[in-house]
C-alpha cells in the first residue's frame, strides 16, 4: 500500500513537473567590453527546482539574488497553481569576441529542463561604460549623478550573531517612469531579518528610500555582502524626433548596482565563557512565573518562562529546567515574538511547561539561568529567574489503596483495568473446621485395629502350634504305659476272646504305641514307612529289624491257620512286651 | 474388621458438622450492599454461634478488607486457609491481602512451591492418610502369615516405605502444630519492646497484618517471635491475635 502511494506520489510529481520552463534573457546581445549584461533566468511551472548553474569559461558570473512569483490561474475550468523563480545574474565579459552563454538547467522527477543558449558578441570597447561619479564620501554607489545607491552597515567588525544593520539607500534627483525593481545582494552566511518599512526622506536635494535589513552572521571569518541591484525606468528626454515619445515615456531601464561590502565577524571569546552558554548574543532578561501557587497534588501547574530582549531571538534556546522527582514534568511549548520597531530586532521567546507536583507541602521551582554574550561590553552575562514556592495540598488519592501493587499482567487481549480480592463464597455448603484427629483416642484405637488384629493372629497360631507340640508328646510319653495297660488287660483273666480276636487286638496295641511314638495314625502305617521312621530315630539296625520282624510275625499268626506252626498267644503276648520295652529303651 | 474402622471413622469425622445457619446469609447481603463494618459483624456473630466454617472466614476477610482492616483479613484468611488448604479464593486473597503489608521479610524459610506441597493437606487429611498407610502395611503382614511369597513381600516392603514417609511428613507437621502459635498483627504500627514493661523503649515496629509466632505471654503482652527477621519482642496481646 505504501509502496503504491509512493509510486502515485512519484508519477504525480513527474507528471506534473512536464510543464516546467526555463527561460534565460539578457538585456543586451551586443556590448562593448569592460560593460556588464544583465541576465535574468526565469524557472516557472508548477514545481520551480533549484537552478543549475552552467560552467562559464568566457564570463565572470555575479549572482544577483533571487525573487519569486506565484500565480494561480484557471483555465477550462482547471485551476492551476504556477509560480515562477526568477533568477538576476551580472555576466562580466572576460575579452571580446564571439561568446554562448550556455544552457541553465534544472531536474525534477528525472526530466532535465534547458534554457536556450543565448549568442553575445563583445567588441572591443569604442568607449568605457559611463562609470558614475562618486557622491561625497560615499564609497559603495553607483550610477548617475541623478540616481544612485549604496549599501551602509552601521557596524563592519561584528561577533557571531551580534546584529548588523544593513541600509540599502536609493538616492535620485529624477522622477522615474514607473517602480524601480529591487534585486537585494548576496548575503550568504547571514541570518536576515527584513526590517520593514522603508523610510522615505529628502536629503542635499535627493529623494532617499532606505531599505533597511538585520543581518545575523552564523560563524566567523570574512564575508562579502554581494552587489544590490535596482533597475530603474528612467523617462528619456530630449530626444524629441518621436512626439509620442516624449509623452508616453519613452522611457530605458538604468541598472544601479551597489559595491559589495566586506564584514569581519570575530569568534565569541573563549574567555570567561560559561559551560551552559548556548550562542545567544544580544541584551536579554528573564522571567518565570506560575499561573497558580496554590496547588493540591496531581493538579497541573503551568510554568512559563519568558527570555525577552535585544538579539537573533529565533537562537534562544531552551532553558535547563533541574526539577526534582516530586513533580512531573510534560512537554514544553514554546512562543516566539519577534518586534521589529526603531529597526532592531527585539522580542522575546516563552517556554511553557506543565508541572504536576507529586507531593504535598512547600515544593520549590529553582532559580532558571539563562547565558548570553553582550557585544556591547564584550561579555558573558548570567540571569536568572526567582525561585517559585509553590503551596502543595494533599489532594484526592487516586486509589491510593491500590498504589502499591505490583504491575499486573497484561496478557494480549486480556486488559486488566484493576485488581481486587476475590468477591465472598455463597452460603451453602461449608467446611468446617474439625477436632484434631491425632488427639482423638477413638481415632487412635481405630488406627490401631489392623495391629491388633495382627498381634492376635500372630498368638493364635504360636498358641496352636504349641499346643499340637505338647500332645504330640503326650501321646508318645504316655505310650508305653498305655500299652503295657492294654497288654495286661489281655493277658489277665476274664473270658477269653478267640485266637484271632486276641492276635488282632495285640497287633492293635502294637501298631498304636509305634503310631503314638512316631505321631502317626496307627491304621494304615504300611510296613515300608514304619521302618523308614524307625531306622531315622533309632541306631541299632537289629532293633529296627525285631520291631518289623515282630509286626510281620503277629500278622502271620493272625491269618495263619489255628494250630498249624502258632506259637502260643502267651509267647507272642510277651514277645510284644519284651520288644515295646526294648523299643523304650532305645529312645522312641 | 476393615470396613467396621471405615463407618466409625466416617462417623467420627462430622462430629462438629453443623447446618449451614442463615446468619451468614443476612451477612453476605449486608456485604453485597457494601455494609462492610456491619457484614464483618454478622460474619463474627454466626462465626460465634457455631458456623466456624472455611467459607465463613474468607466471608469475613473479605469485610474485613474492604473495611481497611488489612490485619484482621489476613488474620481470617489463614484460618480460612488452615481449614480449607487448597481453597484457589482463600490462598488468592490472602496473596493480595499481604501485598499491603510493608513486610519485605520472606514469609517462611521454606520456597513457595515447597511450601505449598507441605501445606497441600490438613492435620487430619495427613492422620487419616497416615492410618490408611498402616491399615495397608498391617493388611499386608496380616497376608504374609498365610502366604509367604513374592507378592506379600513387595506389598509389606512398599506398605513400610509409604508409611515412614507419612509418618515423618505428619510427624514434622504435627511437631510444627504443636510447638507454633502464629498470629497476626491487628492493629496498625505496634511497636515491639524489648521486655513487657511499659516503660521501655519500642525495640522495632511490626506492620499491620504480619505473621509473627507466639513464645510466651504474661500479664497482658505476648512475647513474639519474626521468624524471617529473627528477632523477638514483646508485644501486648490485643496487638495481636492468634490464628487459631
Amino acid at each position: 500500500m505504501k509502496k503504491l502511494i509512493l509510486a502515485l506520489i512519484l508519477f504525480s510529481g513527474a507528471a506534473v513537473s512536464d510543464d516546467i520552463t526555463v527561460t534565460a534573457v539578457v538585456d543586451k546581445n551586443l556590448v562593448n567590453s569592460g560593460e556588464r549584461i544583465a541576465l535574468q533566468v526565469t524557472v516557472s511551472g508548477s514545481s520551480t527546482p533549484a537552478l543549475k548553474v552552467p560552467q562559464m569559461n568566457d564570463f565572470n558570473l555575479y549572482a544577483g539574488g533571487q525573487r519569486t512569483q506565484s500565480s494561480f490561474s484557471f483555465v477550462n475550468g482547471k485551476m492551476s497553481n504556477s509560480s515562477s523563480v526568477i533568477y538576476d545574474y551580472t555576466l562580466n565579459p572576460k575579452g571580446p569576441g564571439k561568446f554562448t552563454i550556455p544552457s541553465f538547467t534544472v531536474e525534477a522527477g528525472g526530466k532535465v529542463f534547458k534554457s536556450a543558449p543565448i549568442q553575445v558578441e563583445v567588441v572591443k570597447g569604442a568607449q568605457p561604460p559611463p562609470q558614475a561619479a562618486r557622491p561625497d564620501g560615499q564609497a559603495q554607489s553607483t550610477g548617475g549623478n541623478d540616481l544612485f545607491v549604496q549599501v551602509n552597515l552601521d557596524k563592519y567588525r561584528v561577533y557571531v550573531n551580534e546584529p548588523v544593520i544593513m541600509t540599502f539607500g536609493f538616492y535620485n534627483r529624477v522622477n522615474l517612469a514607473g517602480q524601480p525593481q529591487y534585486t537585494p545582494p548576496d548575503t550568504t552566511g547571514f541570518w536576515k531579518e527584513d526590517l520593514p518599512p522603508q523610510i522615505n526622506s529628502s536629503r542635499n536635494g535627493y529623494n532617499v528610500v532606505e531599505l533597511k535589513t538585520a543581518l545575523f552572521p552564523a560563524s566567523p571569518g570574512q564575508y562579502t555582502i554581494g552587489t544590490a541591484s535596482l533597475i530603474c525606468p528612467v523617462p528619456v528626454r530630449g530626444q524629441g524626433e518621436d512626439f509620442f515619445g516624449g509623452i508616453f515615456g519613452g522611457a530605458k531601464n538604468v541598472r544601479l548596482d551597489s559595491k559589495p561590502v566586506l564584514v569581519t565577524v570575530l569568534p565569541l571569546p573563549e574567555e570567561g565563557r560559561p559551560a551552559d552558554f548556548s550562542g545567544t548574543v544580544g541584551r536579554f532578561g528573564i522571567s518565570a512565573t506560575v499561573d497558580k501557587r496554590e496547588v493540591k497534588t496531581n493538579d497541573a501547574v503551568t510554568l512559563t518562562i519568558g527570555i525577552s530582549g535585544t538579539g537573533n531571538i529565533k537562537t534562544i534556546a531552551e532553558p535547563k529546567l533541574l526539577l526534582s522527582d516530586e513533580f512531573k514534568k510534560y512537554e514544553t511549548v514554546s512562543e516566539l515574538n519577534i518586534n521589529k520597531d526603531n529597526y532592531e530586532v527585539k522580542g522575546s521567546k516563552v517556554y511553557k511547561t506543565v508541572l504536576v507536583p507529586r507531593k504535598a507541602g512547600k515544593l520549590a521551582i529553582p532559580s532558571i539561568k539563562y547565558t548570553y554574550f553582550d557585544p556591547g561590553d564584550k561579555k558573558y552575562h548570567t540571569i536568572s529567574a526567582n525561585p517559585i514556592i509553590l503551596n502543595v495540598a494533599q489532594g484526592p488519592k487516586e486509589e491510593s489503596n491500590y498504589a502499591n501493587l505490583p504491575s499486573l499482567p497484561q496478557a494480549e487481549g486480556v486488559k486488566v483495568f484493576g485488581s481486587d480480592i476475590r468477591f465472598i463464597k455463597p452460603a451453602g455448603k461449608y467446611t468446617f473446621a474439625r477436632a484434631l484427629l491425632y488427639k482423638s483416642t477413638v481415632f487412635l484405637l481405630v488406627s490401631l485395629l489392623p495391629f491388633f488384629a495382627w498381634i492376635s493372629i500372630l498368638g493364635g497360631r504360636k498358641l496352636k502350634s504349641s499346643r499340637d507340640e505338647n500332645a504330640v508328646y503326650f501321646k508318645a510319653s504316655r505310650a508305653y504305659s498305655k500299652a503295657a495297660k492294654s497288654l495286661k488287660a489281655l493277658g489277665g483273666g476274664g473270658q477269653k476272646p478267640g485266637r484271632e480276636e486276641y492276635l488282632g487286638k495285640l497287633e492293635a496295641v502294637y501298631a498304636e504305641y509305634i503310631g503314638n511314638k512316631i505321631n502317626r495314625p496307627a491304621a494304615g502305617l504300611s510296613l515300608g514307612e514304619i521302618k523308614e521312621i524307625l531306622s531315622k530315630r533309632l541306631k541299632d539296625p537289629e532293633l529296627i529289624d525285631g520291631a518289623v520282624k515282630l509286626f510281620e510275625e503277629l500278622h502271620f499268626q493272625r491269618y495263619a491257620p489255628a494250630g498249624n506252626a502258632s506259637k502260643e498267644q502267651g509267647s507272642l503276648l510277651s514277645a510284644v512286651r519284651d520288644l515295646i520295652g526294648r523299643l523304650d529303651k532305645a529312645g522312641l | 474388621m476393615r470396613s467396621l474402622a471405615k463407618i466409625i471413622i466416617l462417623a467420627l469425622l462430622p462430629v462438629t458438622m453443623l447446618s449451614a445457619d442463615s446468619g451468614l446469609d443476612a451477612a453476605n447481603k449486608l456485604y453485597e450492599s457494601g455494609k462492610y463494618t456491619e457484614a464483618a459483624a454478622a460474619y463474627g456473630a454466626a462465626i460465634n454461634a457455631g458456623n466456624a466454617g472455611a467459607e465463613a472466614y474468607y466471608n469475613l476477610g473479605n469485610a474485613c478488607f474492604k473495611d481497611k482492616k488489612i490485619g484482621f483479613a489476613i488474620l481470617n484468611y489463614e484460618k480460612a486457609l488452615a481449614i480449607s488448604p487448597r481453597d484457589a479464593d482463600i490462598k488468592y486473597n490472602l496473596e493480595f491481602a499481604r501485598n499491603f503489608v510493608k513486610d519485605n521479610a520472606v514469609e517462611d524459610s521454606a520456597g513457595r512451591f515447597l511450601n505449598a506441597v507441605y501445606r497441600f493437606l490438613t492435620l487430619n487429611e495427613l492422620c487419616a492418610l497416615l492410618a490408611a498407610a498402616f491399615y495397608l502395611l498391617m493388611g499386608g503382614l496380616i497376608f504374609r502369615l498365610y502366604r509367604k511369597d513374592e507378592l506379600s513381600y513387595w506389598l509389606v516392603s512398599g506398605a513400610s516405605v509409604l508409611f515412614l514417609l507419612i509418618l515423618l511428613f505428619s510427624g514434622a507437621r504435627v511437631l510444627e502444630y504443636e510447638t507454633n502459635n502464629p498470629a497476626i498483627v491487628v492493629l496498625l504500627s505496634v511497636e515491639a519492646k524489648s521486655a513487657p514493661i511499659d516503660a521501655t523503649p519500642a525495640a522495632f515496629t511490626l506492620p499491620e497484618g504480619k505473621k509473627v509466632y507466639i513464645l510466651n505471654t504474661r500479664q497482658g503482652w505476648a512475647e513474639v517471635l519474626l521468624k524471617g527477621e529473627n528477632i523477638k519482642g514483646w508485644v501486648k496481646q490485643d496487638s495481636i491475635a492468634e490464628i487459631r
